[in-house]
């Protein structure tokens, strides 16, 4: 044809180009820049052993430390320092197959036995370290070769996997441990893709970029795709979304519900889902009175409209669950005997009770604590039941509430769920090793439960000794479960490829800006 | 006739420490007489050290939580007591703690295990920049102000000063700070909201971050300022000598300036030197709501974590600054008006 057919084609082949070449810059990682965020909570120590904030220390611990395998957000496990495991056939042990090429930041390699002197450290009851229960049911580690471990168990558990994605299987650098000793926790070295630079106390934490790092980015380089991490200490909320807004910080952790419709808003900036939720729940203390009156326990959860406290904490943004177990958890189930809110049932068993309906509901000044008490007493005084709220700061609630003479009647908590493994709410709380057992319970049956839930490795049947648990708890109404809230973080909107942990950690090696 | 060289000596009894021979600095009788206002300062001390230790050993709470966590073992938690020395009687733990004390030694602190010293080091220079800073801002401001509303006496401009001074006054630390933060950080996106890096890290942008904290605290204390101006500058502008000066035809700035605002000094230095502890009581707020890492921010983190050694470095080391600054001012004092004596 003629001149202008032609014309009209390379201009369509010139927009083309534009288009796709600039959805080609937007898909591919950016390198280069610092990534800031911000977290409330400021670790006790950067030795992964000795840190007592779970969910919230390894937004930092994931900077500079691996482990031999790690679970995902989406609730797998996938290889890390180890490049596959082999379970075996009586669930008694496990076998790492270790990856090569992989040095601490000092330039240490790390090996077979490295991992076992990690392993065996993490053990050691002479540290004294919060975290060396969570291998308590590893008898021994063996190191087969260079590139091969033996985890030995002393009987199967089903959350070991778990226990080694975590703290007590993050591994350390034996050189500069032996070199620092307890300094260590101040200066941390890894595998992880940042190095530790400077940790400011109450102030931040910066990593910079691990040269040596053996993992590769999507664009066949090296990760991390940033040149180096600062990781600020805000435990204002209202500070740390003004700092986001700002554009001084690109991500910060635990926004407030009431903020979520301001954030959805704004177009710069949005909400990130994490992997849990928050359960809200009342612990009843059934060693003293009143609550060691199973019906004045009942009349108490029946006399709780959960619904409406849920609407009015979470703005709709929640939801109400039979217990703690939320309804992506593969061990929810609904046929359960919830607490339906009935006033009338209430009044019943308030009366079979036989006291008068008077207690204290000690609770953390905090939100959303707070107000949950207050909309409690109302509803509760309906029924009959005076509740007192006693609202105490952090340190005095925890001596009033968690301590073996328990010196109180009723208390507000709150736990992250779903847990990566549900032997970490239901053994912790409701096990008869439980360490959060602080409402006294002594119930052979839920104890029972608990435990043969965590040494099953078939989901089918842990679920129906996590629902045996379950009806126990409800029927004896040991506590009072309230209602599940999100938890989100908030980001400016070219933050990409932020992964996490399944509690719902940072993972700050694959991030990048757009 | 110029009072100023006949009139009477004035003798400033300075906490009840007997005053130099002379205000000469090289005056032997000057050294001793501040080596024994220095030998004052131990006994404040000593009290401050063993009240602050009792109160906080009081507060309910077990420091072994923060360290080691809710899940800890009752059986860790003992040990750990017993690493720290925090199962011995109290008298025992101070004893321990003032002997290491007299070696510079504060311990370290319970959370974090860094020595009290070192975060010391860090927080102190913070902390002081802060209180120059806002006192800077708060004499630049205040001293002008009451002037002019001194100068102007119930006129306009007198009202509007005295006004906008208890304005500033009633205005809770908390409130201004986030005030100014959502005007110059989020609207106008001008200065950063929050944080701090050090002077001689980067002095362009440690000064971006001071600005607002220092207008948190300055202008409350501007208003303080300006009306202790205000009030003696109204007295002394009353004065024959300043009546004199006039007459004999100085320029009106050299009889405010020179003549009236300069033995009106002294009261307003006196306010100023006071008002020291309350400054750093608002550091505390501030350098909360600014994310700060000073002195303020790390005693009221002490204070909920229960980490004993770091309350009881950081308070001795404010009791410390006061007492010092008071003596500074009044040093100031015989510079400032020559009659006044030590």
């Amino acid at each position: 044809m003629g001149f202008r057919p032609k014309v009209f084609q390379w201009m369509t082949v010139a927009v083309a180009v534009f288009f796709l070449a600039g959805s080609g810059w937007a898909a591919g990682p950016v390198r280069g820049a610092e990534f800031k965020a911000s977290m409330h909570l400021e670790p006790v120590s950067c030795d992964p052993l000795f840190g007592n904030g779970t969910f919230s220390d390894r937004n930092a611990f994931n900077l500079f430390y691996e482990n031999l395998i790690r679970l995902t957000g989406e609730g797998k496990f996938v290889p890390e320092l180890a490049e596959s495991w082999i379970i075996a056939p009586d669930n008694k042990s496990i076998t790492f197959k270790l990856r090569k090429g992989v040095v601490f930041h000092d330039g240490t390699p790390f090996n077979a036995q490295v991992a076992k002197w990690n392993l065996d450290r993490a053990m050691d009851p002479n540290l004294n370290a919060p975290h060396s229960k969570d291998l308590s049911a590893v008898a021994s580690v063996d190191a087969l070769d260079d590139d091969t471990i033996r985890v030995n168990m002393v009987e199967p558990s089903a959350s070991i996997l778990v226990m080694l994605s975590y703290e007590a299987g993050s591994m350390i650098s034996p050189t500069a441990y032996q070199k620092l000793g307890k300094d260590f926790g101040r200066n941390p070295v890894g595998t992880g893709p940042y190095r530790f630079v400077k940790w400011i106390s109450s102030d931040r934490i910066i990593g910079e970029r691990f040269a040596d790092y053996w993992k590769m980015g999507l664009d066949g380089k090296k990760l991390p795709y940033m040149d180096a991490v600062t990781i600020r200490f805000i435990p204002n909320t209202r500070v740390k979304l003004i700092e986001v807004k700002a554009g001084n910080i690109h991500m910060a952790d635990d926004i407030q519900v009431k903020d979520f419709s301001d954030i959805e808003a704004d177009p710069n900036i949005k909400l990130v889902d994490r992997p849990h939720g928050m359960h809200q729940f009342v612990c009843f203390n059934v060693t003293k009175p009143p609550f060691d009156n199973k019906d004045f326990r009942l009349a108490v959860c029946h006399g709780i409209n959960r619904e409406a406290i849920m609407k009015v904490i979470t703005r709709g943004y929640g939801a109400v669950t039979p217990t703690l177990v939320p309804s992506n958890w593969f061990i929810y189930t609904e046929d359960l005997p919830t607490h339906t809110h009935n006033p009338e049932k209430a009044k019943a068993y308030l009366k079979k009770s036989g006291l008068t309906g008077e207690f204290t509901c000690s609770v953390i000044q905090r939100d959303p604590d707070t107000q949950i008490a207050q909309l409690m007493q109302a509803q509760l005084k309906e029924v009959g039941i005076n509740m007192s709220i006693e609202v105490l700061e952090r340190k005095a609630w925890v001596a009033k509430v968690i301590t073996t003479d328990r010196k109180f009647h009723a208390g507000t908590l709150m736990t992250k769920v779903p847990a990566p493994d549900p032997d970490f709410a239901f053994g912790l709380y409701f096990g008869g090793k439980g360490k959060l057992n602080w409402s006294g319970v002594d119930d052979k049956a839920l104890f029972e439960a608990v435990d043969k839930g965590a040494k099953v490795f078939d989901e089918k049947e842990r679920k129906k000794y996590y629902q045996k648990a379950q009806e126990i708890l409800l029927q004896e109404g040991y506590y009072a479960f309230l209602f599940q809230r999100p938890l989100k973080d908030v980001a400016v909107k070219n933050v990409q490829n932020v992964r996490r942990d399944l509690n719902g950690s940072w993972c700050l090696g694959e991030v990048w800006l757009e | 006739m110029d009072r100023r060289r006949s009139g009477p000596r004035f003798h400033h009894k300075s906490a009840g420490v007997p005053g130099p021979a002379s205000n000469n600095f090289c005056d032997p009788t000057m050294h001793i007489y501040l080596i024994r206002r220095a030998l004052q300062l131990i006994p404040t001390i000593l009290v401050m050290s063993v009240v602050v230790f009792s109160l906080t050993l009081m507060l309910p709470g077990d420091a072994a939580f923060t360290v080691l966590g809710e899940t800890a073992t009752e059986q860790q938690r003992e040990r750990w007591r017993e690493e720290m020395g925090l199962n011995q009687s109290v008298p025992v733990q101070y004893l321990r703690w003032f002997s290491k004390a007299l070696t510079g030694d504060l311990g370290l602190s319970i959370r974090s295990r860094e020595p009290v010293v070192d975060m010391l080091a860090v927080r102190i220079p913070t902390t002081v920049e802060l209180a120059v800073l806002s006192m800077l801002l708060a004499v630049a401001i205040g001293i002008p102000a009451g002037i002019m509303a001194a100068k102007f006496r119930n006129t306009w401009v007198d009202f509007a000063v005295s006004f906008l001074s208890m304005f500033s006054m009633a205005i809770p630390f908390f409130w201004l700070g986030v005030l100014l933060i959502m005007i110059f950080s989020v609207n106008f996106r001008w200065l950063p909201p929050s944080g701090y890096v050090s002077l001689v890290e980067n002095p362009i942008q440690n000064f971006r971050l001071m600005i607002l904290p220092a207008m948190t605290i300055g202008m409350s204390f501007a208003g303080l300022v300006m009306r202790q101006t205000r009030t003696a500058m109204l007295q002394i502008l009353g004065e024959d000598y300043v009546r004199t000066a006039r007459a004999k035809g100085l320029s009106e700035l050299v009889v405010t300036v020179k003549h009236a605002l300069r033995n009106a000094m002294i009261p307003i230095t006196t306010v100023l030197g006071l008002q020291v502890g309350a400054l750093l009581g608002g550091a505390v707020v501030t350098e909360t709501i600014f994310s700060i890492p000073g002195l303020g921010r790390m005693i009221v983190e002490g204070i909920f974590e229960r980490d004993f050694p770091v309350v009881q470095g950081a308070i001795i080391v404010i009791v410390l600054f006061i007492l010092t600054v008071n003596i500074i001012v009044d040093l100031t004092y015989p510079y400032l008006d020559k009659r006044v004596k030590l």
